[in-house]
């Protein structure tokens, strides 16, 4: 068979080529650390891989969305705490204050010390955040104020979700203050996946959100005992109110109070153990998160990422063959019969 | 003894020629498209000579090819199957950078999106969560532009890549006519063989298959015709030129270069026919990845676009005003073809996204309902449970979307609009496989998307036909409307049941308190949801981003498929190449081989003349004595 002169030449430069590209392919590869580089490369893999990334982004982040529902639910641990040490204190005042041998300018003076403590658990009750936004009055957050005076039953205070804020606005004298909005509304924080990927309105939860917002006739407001003047709301701060304007009138604390203040500390304590629940469910879904992601990663690794062992061997070995190939097509391009004729 | 001298003389001739014909061969020897040539040498006559037959010399026969018309063919069909590839390629992964690029490509902006959207519903009220979402809106949509501009300029580019090569080979076309007179006179005038003018014919009609797949059908008198489109488009028959011509398609406005062919004056579109060399690689990029890649792009941004549109209609901004748009509303016309003869133009028609037409037409524009039932197509629904109930309708149709381009043609006898695929001009059929048509002056919603005929009150003619493209339409419209951070609708409804029946369905539409996330939160959501290609049972296969993963997966499928067939196909061609190479080319060894014994015959020929002149002196000698 006849070997063209045309075709020796073409031949080894196409073999040359070959193994240039070869090398190329490989640098590539190792340059960026990845067997995957352009969708042509490996299309099957491509899909997992993206829904990978897609999975790891998304668990990013809820446990971005965790961390703020963390520091969020803090603050209110940290609120529902100061009112549980508040009420403690009110309570042993009571108590105290039962006890027949006080005089009545003892019981003024506790009087004072419960007037300390109101505005202090009304402080508290009224927290905002960082945001501006009160933590205790629903989803009505850009309200004045959570608990108001009520001037429907006056001194006492009443929650703006409550028909005893009806009848005063706000300080812009339009913005009527009773909002039934504060009733109700939650606001859940997304820390995994949901099933149906969806929140109604008066969403109870499920697993995948975690609430971060509380309304305050929730966790402040009790069935109380102590007889009120008028209705006004049922909640701790009206009993201490009640508590307040006994001792200041150097009177015993009327009988109900002290039953009322265990009932409210009893409250708030579930209040701080459910919080304590988010906060644990939160870890333990940031945690199930990382280990999920861990095991995503190693699957997108074994999918997308070169190995560089094989690759540096797969490179030296190109660049033998490149080597071979050059040395052999200027060896070749040297052999021509013309060369003996002289 | 003359004899001997005309034998040597005949014979110095004949060796001289083929030192002049290996002169040729390796003068050639990088020529493209060259043919080895030979010397035929063949004895002369006998002649009587007494009692038996004497042979006179040898003389030269002819120079002919060392060709083969089979190696010849093949290697223009290998030819053009490996153009076609090889253009297919390097279009196509110029390309997929761009649509399907692992990091950074439109996965990273949609993700960044969703992840502002999910920060937005930790804390709906905070102003910089909310510029947050609007920012990142912003550069979805510039990212979204940029590829957009770089997708029509490869159009652009792709167009004039196939009014280049229709020139290209219209030109060669001419060439090969005047080639094939000018055989033709040779031919008619001396029995010589014009070896030289045959090899550029058949460069000039390689290089034609290079731009298009051609057969060839070389005539015993020397021409050779030459057809496109699996032998039935002639280019070249009977020495006249039937032209290409490169022009816009029937639908002059999408901008998109067609071929055509005059077959009996008869202008006839055969793009569809072309497979091979650089046009059938260019043509096979255009429809099937880069429309395609178009179309399914387009298709995921119009499902982000409704599905994003309809959830923020839902919810209630800053302001406890409904939602309105987040990213422009699909709204697009057809384009007329240029052989309508009726008096209906596309903008007549509309298509648009409006899954509830007639019903309820959000953007709302009042917050509460004010007539019972409302009046108005834009009013809030009388109940949140109808309001929901149209969410439903809407998420269904985008699970609806077909990556389709429609041609809609009217049709006479039934008066009624008639759906065809543009790319495959099948019939668009229904679930139960029925043609779908719609009639003239009425509307309906077809594949997800709102088709309006009510705006066409003329009659079209028969057979008028309209294109239109939402999906491609979308990646160029694609833009973010809304411009205030507090017409973020981050609340939902109000969670208030006024009649305590435990469901919020019957309650009128209204708005929760201001720090309510529930909208926004279903926003976000929706990253994770699928609402993209229902299957038969109605429920959808893919989330939006999984459908731009199938969009990637589909360009990296198609260069991958091309790499492949890339691959064996210049391997045939080598494989052809080195046929022909072996039968047909120049090896100088061979040759050197050919100099050293054409010499010494030649030298041995012009032995004999000193041998007849010595000879010829000794019989001078032998008289003189």
């Amino acid at each position: 068979m006849r070997i063209s002169t045309n075709l020796f030449h073409s031949q080894g430069l196409q073999s040359i080529q070959k193994h240039q590209q070869d090398v190329l392919e490989i640098q590539l590869q190792l340059s960026t650390g990845k067997r995957i580089n352009a969708p042509g490369d490996d299309p099957v893999a491509l899909n997992q891989i993206h829904s990978l990334n897609r999975t790891m982004t998304t668990i990013d982040q809820y446990a971005k969305n965790g961390e703020f529902a963390k520091a969020q639910l803090n603050l209110e641990e940290l609120a529902v705490d100061d009112s549980v040490n508040s009420l403690q204190r009110a309570r042993e005042l009571t108590i105290q204050m039962l006890n027949g041998s006080y005089s009545d300018e003892d019981r003024r003076a506790a009087g004072e010390e419960i007037g300390q403590i109101i505005l202090q658990v009304q402080n508290m009750m009224n927290y905002r955040t960082s945001e501006g936004e009160l933590l205790f009055a629903g989803s009505s957050v850009f309200a004045e104020k959570a608990f108001v005076e009520d001037v429907n039953n006056p001194g006492y205070y009443a929650y703006i979700g409550s028909s005893n804020a009806a009848g005063q606005f706000e300080s812009d004298g339009l913005t009527p203050v009773e909002d039934p909005l504060a009733n109700y509304g939650s606001r859940f924080v997304q820390i995994g996946f949901d099933d149906d990927n969806k929140l109604s309105p008066d969403d109870k939860g499920d697993p995948s959100r975690v609430r971060i917002t509380d309304n305050g006739q929730r966790v402040f407001g009790i069935t109380t005992t102590t007889a009120f003047t008028g209705t006004p709301d049922e909640n701790i701060l009206n009993v201490l109110v009640e508590l307040k304007n006994a001792l200041s009138n150097g009177l015993e604390p009327p009988t109900g109070i002290a039953d009322d203040l265990k009932a409210g500390i009893d409250q708030l304590s579930v209040v701080r153990a459910e919080i304590g629940g988010r906060l644990n469910r939160i870890e333990s879904q940031f945690d199930a998160g990382e280990s999920f992601k861990l095991s995503l990663e190693e699957r997108r690794m074994g999918l997308e990422d070169m190995d560089i062992v094989e690759g540096v061997t797969e490179l030296t070995k190109s660049q033998n063959s490149l080597q071979m190939a050059q040395q052999v097509f200027a060896r070749v391009q040297d052999m021509s019969l013309f060369n003996y004729l002289r | 003894m003359a004899d001997m001298l005309t034998i040597a003389s005949l014979s110095l001739n004949t060796f001289k020629k083929a030192l002049e014909v290996t002169s040729h061969n390796v003068a050639n020897v990088s020529t493209e498209g060259y043919n080895a040539q030979r010397v035929i040498i063949q004895s002369s006559a006998p002649g009587n000579a007494g009692n038996n037959y004497q042979g006179s010399g040898a003389m030269v026969g002819g120079i002919e090819r060392v060709y083969s018309e089979a190696l010849q063919t093949q290697l223009y069909s290998s030819q053009s199957l490996k153009e076609r590839y090889e253009t297919q390629l390097s279009l196509s992964t110029q390309i997929e950078g761009i649509v399907a690029s692992n990091d950074e490509g439109i996965q990273e902006f949609l993700n960044r999106y969703f992840s502002s959207l999910q920060a937005l519903s930790d804390n709906p009220t905070s102003t910089t969560n909310r510029q947050q979402v609007l920012d990142e809106a912003s550069s979805l949509e510039s990212h979204i532009n940029n590829l957009t501009s770089v997708l029509a300029d490869t159009n652009y580019q792709t167009n004039n890549q196939v009014s280049d090569i229709v020139v290209e080979v219209n030109n060669r076309l001419k060439s090969i006519q005047e080639m094939n007179t000018q055989i033709d006179n040779v031919l008619k005038n001396t029995q010589n063989t014009p070896n030289d003018l045959l090899d550029q014919r058949d460069q000039a009609i390689l290089e034609i298959s290079q731009y298009m797949d051609i057969k060839t059908y070389y005539h015993d008198n020397g021409s050779v015709d030459i057809y496109a489109g699996n032998g039935q488009i002639p280019l070249l028959s009977s020495n006249s030129i039937m032209q290409l011509e490169a022009s816009r398609s029937e639908f002059q406005d999408e901008n998109r270069t067609e071929i055509y062919a005059y077959i009996g004056d008869q202008k006839q579109l055969i793009s569809d026919k072309i497979v091979g060399g650089e046009l059938g690689g260019i043509l096979d990029f255009r429809d099937n990845m880069l429309g395609k890649a178009q179309n399914d792009l387009g298709l995921t941004l119009n499902g982000i676009v409704a599905s994003m549109n309809w959830q923020h209609y839902q919810g209630y901004d800053m302001d406890g005003q409904p939602g309105g748009d987040i990213f422009a509303p699909l709204a697009t016309s057809p384009i007329d073809s240029v052989e309508n003869t009726g008096a209906v133009y596309g903008e007549d028609i509309s298509v648009s996204f409006n899954p509830n037409f007639g019903v309820s037409e959000p953007p709302y524009t009042s917050n509460v309902s004010g007539a019972t039932p409302p009046t108005n197509l834009d009013d809030q629904p009388q109940t949140y449970g109808e309001k929901l109930g149209y969410l439903d309708t809407a998420n269904k149709e985008v699970g609806n979307f077909q990556p389709r381009e429609y041609m809609l043609m009217y049709n006479q006898g039934t008066d009624s609009f008639d759906f065809f695929d543009y790319t495959t001009k099948q019939a668009v059929v229904d679930g139960s496989g029925n043609p779908i048509a719609v009639a003239r002056g009425s509307s309906a919603n077809v594949e997800g998307l709102y088709f309006d005929f009510t705006g066409v009150t003329n009659v079209p003619a028969d057979e008028d036909s309209f294109l239109v493209k939402p999906h491609k339409q979308i990646l160029e419209d694609f833009t973010k409307v809304i411009s205030e951070q507090g017409e973020l609708a981050t609340r939902g409804q109000s969670p208030i049941d006024s009649n305590s029946d435990g469901s919020l369905d019957d309650e009128p539409p209204a708005a929760a308190a201001i720090g309510d996330n529930v909208n926004i939160a279903n926003m976000a959501s929706l990253q994770s949801a699928k609402l993209l290609f229902s299957g038969v049972d109605g429920k959808a296969t893919e989330s939006l981003l999984g459908g731009y993963s199938k969009m990637a997966v589909n360009v990296g499928m198609y260069v991958r498929g091309t790499d492949i067939q890339y691959t064996a196909q210049s391997n045939v061609h080598d494989v052809m190449v080195a046929q022909r190479e072996s039968y047909s080319g120049v090896s100088l060894d061979e040759e050197a081989a050919n100099l050293v014994r054409y010499q010494q015959a030649y030298e041995a020929s012009a032995q004999i003349v000193a041998t007849v002149q010595e000879l010829f002196r000794t019989l001078l000698d032998l008289s003189r004595v």
